[in-house]
């Protein structure tokens, strides 16, 4: 069995024991570290599939590209015309975990796999949140584009990212990196908001 | 050459004969002919290696009545677009015989032509980023120590000292762990090459005639009778392809299909600097290449845009690539301007070998596919598609490079990248 | 900077993306039934079009998916994107 206290974030090295969080110029970085994530496919036109995972997951998975939804402690986002990436809490693991194995095993072809230890996702939140991941981000994130609900996977910095819209009223942007480019991406956030556009008056 | 250049010769002397005429009296230094009807020989494309195709037919092979056919303006495509390097580096026998001839020729190219190409053998050092790298740097430079090339295994410290600016820290992107120096290469002044293959030839009686595109190929079952251009139609019974960046389009007009991508390659320089580096510095790790021309300013270039291409330009995520590859080298550099950015057409061949020789068609050769390399290749691409046109046969040197080696297999692939032309 | 337009996740740009080459390259159903010229025709022979192409895409740091896109080589305009199951479609305008 784990323990809390023997787990390291991809960001600890940062921060030595704490959850990596540094303020700066209105934008606020927080790593969330310990969630549970799952790779999950199966065709969206399989009815059966479908039936059964809302049956097991309590909520469809999103049928429209760039999008995902929250259904209790669960987020669940499009990640491509046959997979989503389930996101949820540590403590809410083995139920989620139950629910997604006898979705597995089912005879359907439908795969679910625990990417838990492989990303990591870093919360940005400020009224220029959004401006400071446009500076490596073309898509464009202003709110009335970037609405809360949406999810985009892009590049930034060279690195994979999913970008999830949490919140339009004080912008809250969910960054899911993958671990091994986790430091470079919090070093270059950091690095990126001290340009002086940034800098309050 | 000598007795060629009888009247025109460049020398001390000419030079103060026109200097008492104010430089006013200088011969043009080729003619532009009105196509005739017909030749022996035409060439299609006045770049480096078709100029050089026909100096060395007229030189060596006593043809006399040749033409090249040029679309823009001599020497207006890659050879007017690359950034200079001669090397013979290579590690297969087939590509290691053939560039080292074409540096030999290299060596002697001046004196041959009676012009400054400003060959500069500055040296050529490939840097290695890993143990790995330096061991198969030791294999290759001993496969070119086999093959009569020089070369030579520089550790970490060697290249510090060789090359002072270099980042050669511990904590860098890419630590340096040592180098593969070839010192005879380096780099040579492009448009002069062209210059000077185009004035030995029309001194030679070739008629280069620009602004003259190709337009079809006329045949007699497998036999090439005449070549249609936008200036008419002119009879010939061989016909030389040099046309790298659009030998597909015009292989196609003959009905042939090439194992040949066209895809942009792009080059950069920054404004002159002050002498800080005097050899040609080419990583493997991000793929980049890097000198400092004659006047300052430093060149490099790096990898294709790696999509299909005709369009001379490229795009600026490359650009980003190439500076960051760069700075991640020189970090001095990184206030440095760039001045200029600019693309050129390259051949990508499916194994990142070219092609010199036969075609299936009578009397249509072929040479293409030089990827990123055709520059130091000029002066022996020439030097063998002339021998393959004049008798009709590949030399030994160029008989690696043939067309057929895709159906038998026998391919030169020297990175070991199959298939892919983009990954050459 | 291009613009491509994945078929799924919409308009985008081009950092996100790899180019896979022509499209509608058919590998044979029996490769031991043939020449070696004809092997080599499908593996190594191409159109290399200048102007209007079909070609392979991936939309690699994006959603992962292969599709295909009609593009012109000299002016790199886009045309459709399509699916990769899709028939090749008529050349761009």
């Amino acid at each position: 069995m784990f323990e809390m206290a023997a787990m390291r974030s991809p960001l600890n090295s940062l921060h030595g024991e704490d959850v990596p969080h540094v303020e700066f110029n209105g934008i606020t970085l927080t790593e969330l570290p310990f969630l549970r994530h799952y790779n999950v496919r199966f065709q969206p036109d399989d009815q059966q599939a479908s039936s059964r995972f809302r049956q097991l997951l309590g909520f469809d998975a999103p049928q429209g590209p760039n999008i995902f939804v929250v259904h209790e402690d669960n987020l669940c986002a499009w990640l491509g015309p046959d997979e989503w990436l389930i996101v949820t809490p540590f403590h809410a693991k083995d139920s989620l975990d139950y629910a997604l194995n006898e979705f597995a095993y089912g005879d359907d072809f439908v795969t679910r796999v625990d990417i838990s230890a492989a990303q990591t996702i870093i919360r940005a939140t400020g009224p220029k949140a959004a401006d400071l991941l446009g500076r490596g981000v073309s898509y464009d994130l202003h709110p009335r584009n970037f609405q809360a609900g949406s999810c985009i996977q892009t590049v930034l910095a060279r690195a994979s990212v999913t970008l999830f819209a949490q919140s339009a009223a004080a912008v809250t942007i969910d960054i899911v990196v993958r671990r091994s480019f986790a430091e470079h991406l919090w070093n270059w956030l950091v690095d990126a908001g001290q340009e002086s556009e940034f800098h309050s008056l | 050459m000598l007795k060629v250049f009888s009247k025109n010769q460049y020398s001390g002397l000419s030079l103060a004969r026109n200097a008492l005429s104010r430089h006013r009296k200088w011969p043009r230094v080729w003619r532009d002919p009105e196509p005739k009807n017909s030749y022996d020989v035409v060439i299609i494309g006045a770049g480096g290696h078709g100029l050089a195709t026909a100096y060395y037919l007229a030189e060596l092979h006593g043809v006399k009545n040749i033409a090249v056919l040029e679309k823009g303006w001599l020497g207006g495509g890659n050879t007017g677009r690359n950034t200079t390097i001669v090397r013979s580096n290579y590690l297969l026998d087939g590509n290691a015989k053939f560039y080292e001839h074409s540096l030999k020729l290299w060596e002697s190219l001046s004196q041959q032509l009676n012009y400054n190409v400003m060959f500069s053998q500055r040296g050529v050092l490939n840097l290695a980023h890993s143990d790995p790298e330096m061991e198969s740097f030791s294999i290759r430079g001993n496969a070119m120590r086999f093959n009569g090339i020089d070369a030579e295994l520089l550790l970490a410290d060697q290249v510090r000292r060789s090359v002072p600016y270099l980042d050669c820290s511990q904590n860098t992107r890419y630590p340096i762990f040592g180098g593969l120096l070839q010192k005879r290469g380096g780099t040579a002044r492009h448009d002069a090459v062209a210059w000077g293959f185009a004035r030995c030839a029309d001194a030679h009686g070739v008629d280069i005639i620009q602004n003259c595109e190709v337009t079809g190929f006329k045949m007699t079952g497998n036999k090439v009778t005449a070549v249609e251009t936008s200036r008419g139609e002119i009879q010939t019974g061989k016909v030389g392809l040099a046309v790298a960046g659009n030998s597909g389009r015009l292989a196609a007009m003959a009905g042939l299909k090439l194992p040949i991508e066209s895809h942009v390659l792009q080059a950069v320089v920054t404004e002159p600097l002050k002498p800080i580096l005097d050899t040609v510095v080419t990583s493997g790790a991000s793929h980049v290449y890097i000198s400092q021309t004659d006047k300052g300013e430093v060149l490099f270039g790096g990898d294709l845009d790696f999509y299909n291409s005709y369009a001379q330009r490229g795009n600026l995520p490359r650009v980003e690539y190439v500076v960051q590859s760069v700075l991640t080298l020189f970090p001095c550099l990184s206030r440095v301007r760039m001045m200029r950015t600019w693309g050129g057409v390259m051949d990508m061949s499916m194994d990142g070998s070219p092609i010199i020789g036969k075609t299936p068609i009578d009397g249509l050769y072929l040479n293409s596919g030089w990827c990123y390399g055709g520059f130091k290749a000029t002066p022996g691409s020439g030097w063998c598609f002339a021998h393959t046109i004049a008798h009709d046969q590949p030399h030994m040197l160029n008989e690696p490079f043939s067309l057929e080696r895709f159906s038998s297999g026998a391919l030169l692939d020297e990175k070991g990248s199959g298939a892919f032309p983009n990954a050459h | 900077m291009l613009l491509i337009r994945c078929p799924w996740c919409g308009l985008r740009e081009q950092a996100e993306f790899s180019c896979g080459g022509e499209a509608h390259i058919v590998r044979p159903l029996k490769p031991d039934e043939l020449t070696d010229e004809q092997w080599a025709d499908y593996l190594f022979m191409r159109d290399n079009t200048k102007g209007w192409q079909t070609e392979q895409w991936v939309h690699s740091g994006g959603c992962r998916r292969w599709f295909n896109a009609q593009r012109d080589t000299v002016t790199y305009k886009f045309g459709i994107s399509y699916k990769h199951t899709d028939p090749k479609p008529e050349d761009g305008d």
